[in-house]
């Protein structure tokens, strides 16, 4: 016999039971029930059912629809004053958690805080400028490098030759840039940092605000200049500058019109100038003409929405076409790089001098990341503690929800104290990102600030982040705590939460995880920093002073190098091009061996003959310059890298065949001496090419002078005056080569303190975490403690047994970490040509510390249940 | 003066009730007003009247004895309380006032009354 289904539709039933005002529903049912089986007799079942559908639809009306819970809540107001109060007795009562709860808190909201300052920043520069703009670069591959190169430079004739023959470009402008000169104005004179050398079009395409004078016409004509607001106070103080004259000395003293005045250029903006001159000003056309020198910068309009890959690939006929003559085109391969793109995306590209405080978007896109993911372990971390101490409040949830709270409502007010926490959390964070930023700001370079809170739509948003902030990770809390039976917890005050805390372990695993990766690599990085910066670099640069000349002063080396060697004080004084450890400039060199002459490109460094010797570089085959005067010129030495190259073709022929080789710009001089390799770039690059020539009769920009060491002062004074003497109206620019070289790795050891601080806050994080669960744990074995003690363990022995289990818990994400953090260092000590070897001690090292640490935190927990007192935790049973 | 708003189906629903004296819950009211006026009314129509009414004071109820049939559920007895006849006396007599002004058209009207 088939099984009818007896009594009416249950799902309508169910739904009619659902949406019913309780005080209604028991009589309607019944009225429903009776009609029902009524109908059945009369008409049969299936009428029925049909009627009965009909009839809970017609029910669902606004009458018997019982009211939505929300409405119950008519005293809502006061109930929140309640909540507020009892989350300020409960942290009152209980400091200690609050803090350290809070603290944790306010800690994560901070460094989220700094880090999201510096990431937003860095989003935004040259946020203010137009689309459609875009940098001009090269990839130069010369023979005699050893690896091509990606360069932000370009040929003064490329950027009009590329209007006139591409319709997709709009327009172009070239920079060129100086620094650190004198202008005059009458009998005023102001130094001014950097100023860029432009063509008339750079005021049309960049979004740079005039404040006088003509956009259009302010640069068309040679010798116009146009200033900062800042530039023309320095100058002229209040007076107008429009239309009156400066004057600037260098090789030649040029003359200039002031045409127009400009805002000052903001922070994020990845050009930074004072001062823009005319580009028709340069006097030299041949300097503007040359193919084949790149000495500046191009920067292009195209039509929006043009295909720059397509454009791309119409640039090496181009090259052909206008560098037929020279062969140069095979060297060079040119490529765009959006001008919004070129402050993050440009660290492969070198010689790129325009590019203020130039960060890879990489690492902005990192830090971002850490930023959330510090945010997430602290909210976690939050969670845990609160759930850790839920043994104080199961009393006071049992009470109220045997009076009749609702669970809805003890979620809600055990989330209300969450969100007051981390409010106070917020303002706490403030306070330590204040005390922070000056910091942050001398470690990044940057200037942040906190003065987006002073605008209202800011300040707003912080404070709803921090409120979501406390709603989510209130959340799972509130709920666990709301969970509590009366009955379970008013006998006995052990909650024992239902659920065993997996997720709150595996939490834990991770955080120490993160915390141990952090410390192997920044373990490394320090290693690596002080690595690079003791390293021998095969020259001495100990006490060495670079000293910058300019003009009069380069010229005329010899006389300053006398007049200051006659102090002993001054242990040597030698000329050259450029600073070691800059970029140094590279140029084309002709060889002559036995073979067919050879055009290479190599690393050009221009020297007085005293160069190697200051730096005492060895020079391991033939001789070192001469002092004589007929030799100046023509004396060329390599170093190794170089010989070698020279002689790829012919392995087994020894170097010093090469000395006597002719050599040089016009073979005119010869090889006289192979130099031992030294690292004249920083320690990231292998060491390339290199060849030095003596030169007197060149215009000298740097001048080293090698000091008594233990009398610093002295000889720089000595130094000053001998300047001062000679050259009184050039500015006196210094710097030790030591500390030019820790600035050449600045970027590092900027990444290595703030990983350093990162690891510090992981393990504080991590701690928080693992005081929370020690805690949780040790409450609930409350009554195991108090017996084992009655049995006769001892403190240590039960101190030992609580913290065993938390020794585990790292040992685990020591072995998760051990591979992950071995092959994140191994990414990116690759990039550096010359780095540490990767030991395994420091991850055991590492590893124990943080066992070490572990142990610490959680002995405080086992130590004080240990000693409870056995009779007051049994007294219960 | 009181005014006593009274809907035209609560007024039936209410004299139904007066009706059926002391045997008034929702299946007796529903089908005493589907035989006497042949319409249909629906339990929803019906329960938010009566709830209504109830609310206005002039329906009191009390709870009646649960028979199997209803699935253990108990009735619902309804009375019309003292406003409640007031109520439906003066909407009676609003009728009347207005039905005796009206003009005689026909004499077979006036027969009628």
């Amino acid at each position: 016999m088939r099984k009818r289904k007896a009594g009416p539709p249950g799902l309508f039933l169910r739904f009619f039971r659902w949406f019913c005002h309780p005080e209604l529903k028991d009589y309607i049912e019944g009225d429903m029930m009776e009609l029902y089986y009524e109908r059945i007799k009369n008409k049969g079942k299936r009428r029925a059912d049909i009627k009965f559908i009909i009839d809970v639809v017609l029910l669902f009306r606004p009458g018997i629809i019982r009211l939505s819970k929300n409405m119950k809540y008519l005293n809502t107001y006061a109930m929140f004053r309640n909540y507020f109060k009892v989350t300020f007795r409960n942290l009152v009562r209980h400091k200690g958690y609050a803090a350290l709860n809070i603290a944790g808190f306010a800690a994560g909201i901070a460094v989220c805080i700094v880090i999201l300052l510096f990431v937003s920043f860095e989003r935004s520069f040259d946020n203010f400028q137009p689309d459609d703009l875009y940098r001009l670069n090269e990839v130069q591959a010369f023979p005699g490098m050893l690896a091509s190169q990606e360069v932000a430079l370009s040929m003064s004739p490329m950027g009009p030759a590329l209007k006139d023959e591409f319709p997709e470009i709009k327009n172009f402008t070239r920079v060129s840039w100086f620094r650190n000169y004198m202008v005059y104005s009458g009998s005023k004179k102001a130094y001014l940092g950097q100023s860029f050398l432009v063509d008339s079009t750079f005021l049309q395409m960049f979004n740079f605000k005039m404040i006088e004078g003509n956009r259009a016409t302010a640069l068309m004509k040679p010798n116009q200049a146009v200033l900062t607001r800042s530039a023309a106070r320095k100058i002229f103080g209040d007076e107008d500058p429009l239309n009156k004259m400066i004057t600037y000395y260098s090789r030649d003293t040029m003359t200039f019109m002031v045409t127009g005045v400009l805002k000052d250029v903001p922070e994020n903006s990845q050009m930074q100038f004072d001062a823009l001159y005319s580009f028709s000003s340069l006097k030299d056309p041949t300097l503007a003409e040359n193919w084949g020198g790149n000495w500046l910068n191009t920067y292009l309009e195209l039509q929006p929405h043009a295909d720059i890959a397509a454009l791309e690939k119409k640039f090496p006929a181009f090259l052909k076409e206008h560098m037929a003559s020279s062969e140069g085109w095979k060297y060079y391969t040119l490529f765009l790089l959006p001008y919004k793109n070129v402050h993050a995306g440009a660290s492969d590209i070198g010689l790129d001098y325009i590019n203020y405080h130039k960060f890879d978007g990489k690492y902005t896109d990192l830090f971002f990341g850490l930023a959330l993911i510090i945010l997430v372990i602290a909210c976690i971390n939050f969670m845990n503690l609160s759930t850790a101490r839920s043994a104080e409040r199961a009393k006071e949830v049992g009470i109220r929800k045997s009076i009749g709270s609702r669970r809805i409502q003890l979620a809600f007010q055990f989330i209300t104290e969450s969100v007051i926490m981390s409010l106070i959390a917020l303002v706490i964070a403030l306070a330590l990102v204040y005390l922070m930023l000056p910091s942050v700001n001398s470690l990044s370079q940057r200037n942040l600030s906190l003065d987006f809170l002073l605008k209202p739509w800011p300040a707003i948003l912080t404070a709803g982040g921090a409120v979501v902030i406390g709603i989510l990770s209130g959340i799972y809390p509130a709920f666990y705590l709301s969970g509590f039976q009366p009955v379970k917890v008013l006998k006995s005050a052990n909650p024992d939460g239902g659920s065993r805390p997996v997720l709150r372990n595996v939490l834990v695993v991770i955080q120490f995880s993160s915390a141990i990766c952090l410390m192997i690599n920044s373990v490394f990085i320090v290693r690596q920093l002080n690595f690079m910066l003791s390293k021998d670099p095969g020259f001495d640069k100990s006490n060495v002073v670079d000293i910058e000349l300019n003009g009069k002063s380069g010229s005329n080396t010899e006389e300053l190098k006398t007049e200051l060697l006659k102090n002993n004080l001054i242990k040597g004084v030698t000329a050259c091009q450029d600073i070691l450890g800059s970029h140094l400039d590279q140029s084309t060199v002709e060889f002559r061996g036995d073979g067919p002459k050879r055009f290479l490109t190599a690393t050009r460094l221009i020297v007085d003959p005293d160069y190697l010797r200051l730096y005492k570089i060895p020079v391991i085959y033939g001789r070192d310059f001469s002092e004589s005067n007929s030799a100046r010129g023509n004396e060329y030495i390599i170093n190794e890298t170089f010989a070698k190259e020279l002689l790829s073709d012919e392995p087994g022929r020894p170097m010093s065949s090469l000395i006597g080789d002719r050599f040089g710009f016009d073979s005119t001089g010869t090889i006289i001496g192979i130099a031992r390799d030294f690292n004249f770039n920083s320690l990231h690059n292998k060491i390339e090419t290199l060849f030095i020539n003596n030169n007197v009769q060149y215009r000298f920009s740097h001048l080293s002078v090698k000091i008594d060491g233990s009398k610093t002062a002295e000889s720089l004074a000595c130094i000053r005056s001998v300047w001062d003497s000679k050259y009184p109206d050039q500015p006196f620019r210094y710097q030790f080569l030591d500390d030019h070289f820790n600035e050449v790795y600045q970027s590092d050891s900027q990444v290595s303190s703030i990983v350093a601080r990162l690891t510090l806050l992981a393990f504080i994080i991590s701690c928080l975490g693992l005081f929370g669960l020690a805690s949780y744990s040790a409450e609930r074995r409350v009554k195991e403690v108090g017996i084992r003690k009655v049995f006769g363990a001892s403190v240590a022995g039960i101190a030992v047994m609580l913290s065993k289990d938390f020794i585990k818990y790292v040992m685990v994400a020591s072995v998760i970490t051990l591979p992950l953090a071995w092959f994140i260092v191994r990414q990116w000590i690759r990039n550096y040509a010359y780095h540490i070897p990767i030991s395994l001690w420091i991850f055991l090292v590492s590893v124990l510390a943080s066992i070490v640490i572990a142990l610490v935190t959680t002995s405080y927990q086992a130590v004080k249940s240990a000693s409870a007192n056995p009779v007051s935790s049994l007294r219960n049973e | 003066m009181k005014k006593y708003q009274l809907g035209e189906f609560e007024e039936i629903v209410m004299l139904t009730v007066a009706i059926l004296t002391n045997d008034a819950y929702g299946v007796s009211i529903k089908k005493e007003i589907e035989s006497r006026l042949s319409r249909k009314v629906s339990v929803g129509a019906l329960q938010t009247a009566l709830k209504r009414l109830e609310m206005k004071g002039y329906l009191k109820s009390h709870e009646g004895e649960a028979t199997e049939v209803r699935a253990g559920r108990p009735k619902r007895y309804f009375e019309v309380t003292v406003p409640g006849q007031k109520a439906i006396a003066y909407t009676k007599s609003i009728r009347d006032e207005l039905w005796s002004a009206i003009p005689s058209l026909s004499p077979e009207l006036k027969v009628v009354y």
